[in-house]
């Protein structure tokens, strides 16, 4: 049997396995919630309102809100990977199922990257249907354009692959309770960095230093959805924050590979 | 040909000794019990038989091959001694997840997974989810995915752990239905008696070193049973 066969079995189980314990469930479940939301916000009717004595009108407003609210979207559908990838392979660890699918003719690093591809198949896949029928509502109701919203679709994908990179590696050293609290507090601080200095300068301290090196997880977005920006104010260089994205996944992905090639299997 | 061989292993987690300098090669064919007391390191010698941990000092091999390359696990079975199966996994597409590991597929996978659970008697349990299995049918599952796809070495963990005096009986027949000149077979066990009956050849360890091994008949001394000799062995070690 090939290692591609093998890999697709350990992935595919990995798929079951998650829906069979219920994160995987809850993961979509969740995505269809923030597709409730969305259909919520974007529900509003045609009409005006006055703000400080100007007269504007609601589609006026959908050029800030479109991508507000795609981006809320994509970034809360990016922590529910992390928030599967915390469990794929931390639990199959503690509880002992792992050390059967090791004894056979696996490598560690086809496990490790099979519970990966599982996890973001979930979390991927459920989320990305989401996101198209977000931006499908925006175009129908504020007649926003589908093709950022496609482009900010693919950098969510490898947003979420990022994040699952880097939870399932440190649910490999901490609780799942904690690793996922750690990836919680890690995205807020990336995206607060990330949106703070979209519209402010570099000034130094600690967001400053994650804006610089951390993943462009909110950067990236905010970039793949500027055309939707009534003035074009952001339409920052892509190749940077593109490089430092694929640097993140590919880095993360190696450690995650790294670290679980040397951890000692409970027989 | 050398199916299994552990050169100058020692190995420590944090300040304990496990293991201490053990010397063990078992040629293609051998049906070997892997004897001592609790602590002794027996599921230490499986776990680094199997690549799930690495030796801090000295050399493991598997037919020839580091444990950590995936290829020496092609044709091995393995039953751990705190067998836990995924709980809401039915049996049956345990069995050909583990069947498809092993390299079946197709036709020949669902043949192999009708004849294990045919051969282990959980035919009638094959749509139950694992979690609902008591321990002795768990058991019984977890011999059913190792001897899957008839192994070339089977690595047996307290085997006979939870299972009642038939399943114990049937056990036995299995274990030694796969021996033959091309299997080899690891068997540990606190139950000397099953030991005396499937394998030919012993290995005592105690605190850490092998205390004695050899074929049954040279360890154990004329007219001892095998348990005799365990507790001359290990009290003598101590």
């Amino acid at each position: 049997m090939s290692g591609a066969t093998r890999f697709t079995k350990l992935a595919a189980d990995a798929v079951r396995d998650a829906l069979r314990n219920r994160i995987g469930l809850l993961a979509i479940l969740f995505a269809l919630a923030i597709g409730v939301f969305a259909d919520r916000c974007t529900g509003i009717e045609g009409g005006s309102f006055v703000v400080n004595g100007r007269l504007y009108d609601v589609s006026d407003g959908a050029r800030l809100v479109g991508p507000l609210l795609y981006g809320l979207c994509a970034l809360t559908l990016v922590w529910v990977a992390g928030l599967v990838a915390c469990d794929s392979l931390a639990r199959p660890l503690s509880e002992g199922t792992a050390s059967l699918v090791l004894s056979r003719p696996v490598g560690r690093r086809a496990y490790a990257l099979a519970r990966l591809a599982g996890a973001l198949a979930i979390s991927v896949g459920a989320g990305a249907s989401v996101l198209l029928a977000v931006a499908f509502l925006l175009q129908a109701r504020f007649g926003l354009d589908l093709a950022p919203a496609l482009v900010a679709l693919g950098v969510f994908a490898v947003d979420a692959w990022v994040v699952a990179a880097v939870a399932m590696t440190l649910s490999l050293w901490l609780p799942r309770l904690v690793a996922l609290a750690a990836v919680t507090i890690g995205l807020q601080l990336v995206v607060a960095a990330n949106l703070f200095y979209t519209v402010a300068e570099s000034s130094g301290g600690m967001l400053s230093a994650i804006e610089r090196f951390g993943p462009p997880l909110a950067t990236s977005l905010v970039l793949a959805l500027s055309p939707w920006f009534s003035d074009g104010a952001v339409a920052g260089d892509w190749l940077e924050p593109a490089l430092r994205l694929g640097v993140w996944g590919i880095g993360a992905t190696a450690l995650l590979v790294a670290i679980f090639g040397r951890e000692e299997i409970a027989a | 040909m050398i199916a299994l061989e552990l050169a100058g292993v020692s190995k420590r987690y944090g300040t304990r000794r496990a293991l201490d300098r053990v010397d063990l090669a078992f040629p293609t064919g051998a049906a070997v019990g892997l004897l001592g007391p609790n602590g002794a390191g027996k599921t230490t010698v499986l776990r680094l038989l199997l690549g799930f941990a690495r030796p801090t000092l000295g050399s493991v091999r598997l037919r020839g091959r580091n444990p950590f390359d995936p290829a020496s696990r092609e044709g091995l079975g393995y039953l751990p001694e705190r067998l836990r199966l995924p709980a809401r996994t039915t049996l049956r597409a345990f069995l050909e997840l583990h069947g498809g590991l092993a390299g079946l597929s197709g036709a020949e996978l669902a043949r192999g997974v009708d004849a294990i659970l045919d051969r282990t008697a959980l035919r009638d349990r094959e749509g139950e989810q694992l979690g609902s299995l008591s321990k002795g049918l768990a058991q019984r599952a977890g011999f059913a995915q190792a001897l899957l796809g008839d192994p070339e070495l089977l690595l047996l963990d307290e085997p006979t752990s939870g299972l009642d005096p038939l399943g114990v009986r049937d056990a036995r027949d299995w274990i030694h239905a796969a021996r033959g000149p091309r299997h080899t077979l690891v068997v540990c066990s606190h139950v000397l008696t099953e030991v005396e009956r499937v394998c030919d050849h012993v290995v005592i360890l105690s605190g850490g070193r092998v205390a004695a091994s050899g074929p049954v008949e040279s360890v154990v001394a004329g007219g001892e049973s095998l348990e005799d000799a365990f507790v001359r062995i290990v009290r003598g070690a101590a």
